[in-house]
């Protein structure tokens, strides 16, 4: 927002205006096509038919890093490729956000304490908006983290001054994706969401239609 | 047109040919010159980097391709941005404890990786496996299998500008997934064969479920063979393209469908049974170039589509077979206190992508002395330098995907 | 055909000095000294009766040295009522140091596993390459070069392969210690985040 970014007074109508460019920004979420390991496999399960992350507006997965807003960071960083992740977070446009998927982008995952080359965290060298945890998170977990994203870019202030608010994560979480998996008496099916609505994460009551 | 199942095996060994000259050369009509001369005139020769970070090169891989206008002269893989230490993870994490990370290495097919390192480990410390748990093992291998071919495939369609197969695998292996989560609790990585035999007996329902599964799968491959396998531009742009012939492929130490692929008829579940192949009746899909040369990318893609219909076949027999109740875990191992007897060995089994091997030394204590992990992806990606100079730069995404490799399992 | 079948072929064949047989509990090999390695794998590969046209893979191992216990005599009264030190006696040698590279061959045609072995000195770790033999080798012989620091004499390109260029040392080597932070990329565990 160049000149007037944070520099207009806090009043209803730069509010007002934040809101609109925020409501843009969190509801076409473009992620880039950027999978390193095991992670990466439920990142394509994400964006394919059965979760299908579009609904969230967060599908288009772009192929360069100069045209996507969100870099899923899926898979274990290693010495070798710490650099071009980097190289990859520099290239993007801002405004840009960082998702770090799994526990190996987390804190090392597995490989923390005989990874000799495995970088223990990427916070380490990239700034990073949401953590996803586990090995590898289910796809609801992505899109839970995407929805906590749209959460915080929502609380984001881009033209009035003022400190920011806390985002409001209330409704955020869904349920665990199965239901029973340990029961083997239960055949797990995938948790049905439905999007919600073209609105639904501005309600304070969270999102779930 | 002959019958792929039934055509006669390429002999074994061929005489040496030279490498012929690649078949996609520009001809002008009228042109006197013998096809193989590329008419165009040479440019400056120019590098291009493709990956680390590429939508086509399925992960982290880094070729470096020099090329002269489209046509390729010189690549080379660059390997190790998913370098995660799996070897000195092996000596330093007791026997038991590394088999989740076995699942991490070739994440498409994690099944058969906790099988490889169970056999081998199996092997050393001479631990024999109930005849039920094998069944469950069968199963959950084959169907993993499937699921991985159908990402290959899949993702294959994607890389060649296809992006409607890509679905239909997914929905596929969505199934196949959601069978195997009903087996262990996972997706992915799913740490359900253990050393000894198997986490747990297939729930109730399971059989049944799968069969069900099994009778819709197949009719949706033929569905899948509509959209791509004979789709007018996937053919064009995958026969006669990255031709491997066997003597070649032999040199460059190429297992499973990629050697297969070029006719040899060499799988190790037919040459070595482990497990209970010998039980079972299937047949070992080779390369017959249907659609142009005998080991031509189409070729490739082809055995795979085959594999998944004799996986189902296998999966079948083995419900059938299996017997109703029984032990799942041997009884001589004991999992707090696992202790493998000295002792070295090599154990190769046929993983979706080629021969997986463990090489395990023991010195008698909880961990593995050396614990190598054979990998067919690592020694399949080796062939690229000598199969893309000479091709069209664009034919190298369709090689690179025709491989198939996965980086994981490539830089372990 | 068995390691020791193949030994038997190779005495016919007047190529069995320096081949001794490694019979370990589980698999044999072939066990040879470094000067006859390539001579060895040419002829595996070419004669008929082997046809080991497959090579699966090549890597190495560290050995450490490994001793059985030292034996210590308690300490003893003499006649004269003075302590006698008991004597410590080294454990004997079960392992010596040293590294082993092993080949895996495999006869697509014959259907059989060979394995040749070949033991090399701590200090001077080098053997023949068989990169000119089978294009397969190349890479792993840059692997075992890469994560153990064997070297392959006669490689064409013996560079690092799945590690950075730059990175110091060894990884497979049992004495390798990893390092703190790799070209400002810091590869340190962090502290543990302070629970609310
Ligand atoms: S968190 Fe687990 S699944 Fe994800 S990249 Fe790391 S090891 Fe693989």
């Amino acid at each position: 927002m160049g000149l007037f970014e944070r520099n207009l007074p806090d009043i209803y109508l730069t509010r007002l205006a934040d809101l609109a460019v925020n409501w843009g920004r969190a509801s076409s979420l473009w992620p880039m096509t950027f999978g390193i390991a095991c992670c990466a496999i439920e990142m394509m399960a994400v964006g394919a038919a059965t979760f299908d992350m579009d609904r969230f507006g967060a599908g288009a997965f772009r192929a360069t890093p100069r045209q996507a807003d969100l870099m899923i960071v899926a898979g274990t960083v290693n010495a070798k490729m710490a650099h071009v992740v980097k190289r990859l977070y520099d290239q993007m446009p801002e405004p840009k956000y960082v998702m770090a998927m799994g526990a190996c982008t987390v804190g090392g995952g597995p490989y923390w304490k005989h990874g000799y080359n495995v970088v223990k965290g990427i916070d380490k060298f990239v700034p990073v908006d949401v953590h996803v945890p586990g090995c590898p998170p289910r796809p609801e977990a992505i899109i839970e983290g995407v929805r906590f994203l749209q959460r915080k870019i929502m609380a984001k202030r881009v033209l009035a001054q003022g400190v920011e608010t806390k985002p409001d994560f209330t409704g955020v979480s869904v349920s665990p994706g199965t239901v029973g998996i340990l029961d083997p008496t239960v055949r797990p099916t995938s948790t049905v969401y439905r999007a919600p609505t073209a609105l639904g994460f501005l309600a304070p009551s969270g999102g779930r239609a | 047109m002959a019958d792929p199942m039934t055509a006669p095996a390429k002999p074994q060994i061929e005489p040496a040919k030279p490498q012929t000259a690649p078949a996609r050369t520009l001809v002008l009509p009228g042109d006197p010159r013998p096809p193989d001369v590329h008419v165009d005139v040479r440019t400056q020769e120019l590098q291009i980097n493709m990956g680390p970070q590429h939508p086509s090169t399925h992960g982290v891989l880094r070729v470096a391709i020099w090329v002269d206008g489209e046509i390729v002269t010189r690549a080379e893989p660059d390997i190790g941005y998913l370098h995660r230490c799996a070897e000195k993870i092996g000596e330093s994490v007791s026997c038991i404890q590394y088999v989740p990370y076995t699942d991490r290495y070739d994440y498409l097919a994690a099944m058969n990786n906790n099988l490889g390192y169970c056999l081998a480990v199996e092997k050393v410390a001479e631990i024999d496996v109930p005849e039920k748990a094998q069944y469950v093992r069968t199963v959950a291998v084959e169907l993993n299998r499937i699921g991985s071919h159908l990402m290959a495939v899949g993702t294959y369609g994607l890389d060649l500008g296809a992006f409607t197969p890509f679905f239909y695998a997914f929905r596929e292996r969505e199934e196949i997934l959601r069978l195997l989560e009903w087996i262990c609790g996972a997706r992915l990585t799913y740490n359900f064969i253990r050393i000894g035999g198997v986490m747990r007996d297939l729930p109730e329902g399971f059989a049944a479920d799968t069969r069900k599964f099994l009778d819709l799968f197949e009719t949706r491959l033929d569905e899948f063979n509509d959209l791509l396998t004979h789709n007018h531009i996937f053919v064009n742009r995958t026969a006669n393209v990255g031709v491997i012939s066997p003597d070649m492929a032999i040199a460059y130490g190429l297992t499973g469908p990629n050697l297969r692929g070029s006719g040899l008829r060499y799988d190790l579940r037919r040459e070595q049974p482990y497990l209970l192949y010998d039980r079972f009746q299937f047949d070992i899909p080779v390369g017959t170039g249907i659609k142009g040369t005998v080991g031509d990318c189409w070729d490739r893609y082809w055995v795979r589509m085959l594999e998944m219909k004799e996986s189902v076949r296998i999966v079948r027999q083995a419900l059938d077979q299996m017997p109703a109740t029984g032990e799942i875990m041997a009884k001589n191992v004991r999992h707090l206190a696992f202790k493998s007897k000295p002792g070295e060995g090599y154990l190769g089994i046929e993983n979706p992508r080629g021969e997986l091997g463990y090489y395990l030394i023991s010195d008698g204590g909880a961990n593995s002395y050396r614990s190598r992990i054979r990998a067919p992806s690592f020694c399949n990606l080796s062939i690229l330098e000598a199969i893309l100079p000479g091709t069209m730069l664009a034919d190298a995404v369709a090689i690179i995907g025709s491989i198939d490799i996965v980086l994981g399992e490539v830089d372990r | 055909m068995t390691a020791a079948e193949a030994l038997e072929q190779l005495k016919k064949a007047g190529l069995g000095d320096g081949v001794e047989l490694f019979a370990g509990p589980k698999d044999a090999a072939l066990l040879v000294t470094r000067e006859r390695v390539k001579q060895l794998l040419r002829h595996l590969r070419d004669s008929r009766p082997f046809s080991c046209d497959l090579l699966l893979m090549i890597t190495g191992t560290h050995m450490t040295e490994k001793r059985a216990p030292d034996k210590t005599t308690p300490d003893g009264v003499d006649v004269n009522g003075g302590v006698v030190k008991g004597t410590t006696v080294k454990g004997a040698l079960l392992r010596e140091a040293g590294f082993e590279v092993i080949w895996h061959l495999r006869s697509v045609a014959k259907h059989h596993l060979l394995a040749v072995k070949c033991r090399l000195p701590l200090a001077d770790p080098r053997v023949d390459s068989v990169a000119d033999l089978w294009p397969a080798a190349d890479w792993h012989e840059r692997e075992t070069w890469d994560l153990l620091g064997i070297t392959f004499t006669g490689h064409p390109n013996l560079r690092r392969i799945l590690l950075p260029e730059s990175w110091v040392g060894h990884p497979l080597r049992k004495d390798y210690v990893a390092p703190k932070e790799f070209e400002g990329i810091n590869l340190e565990v962090d502290a543990p985040w302070p629970t609310p």
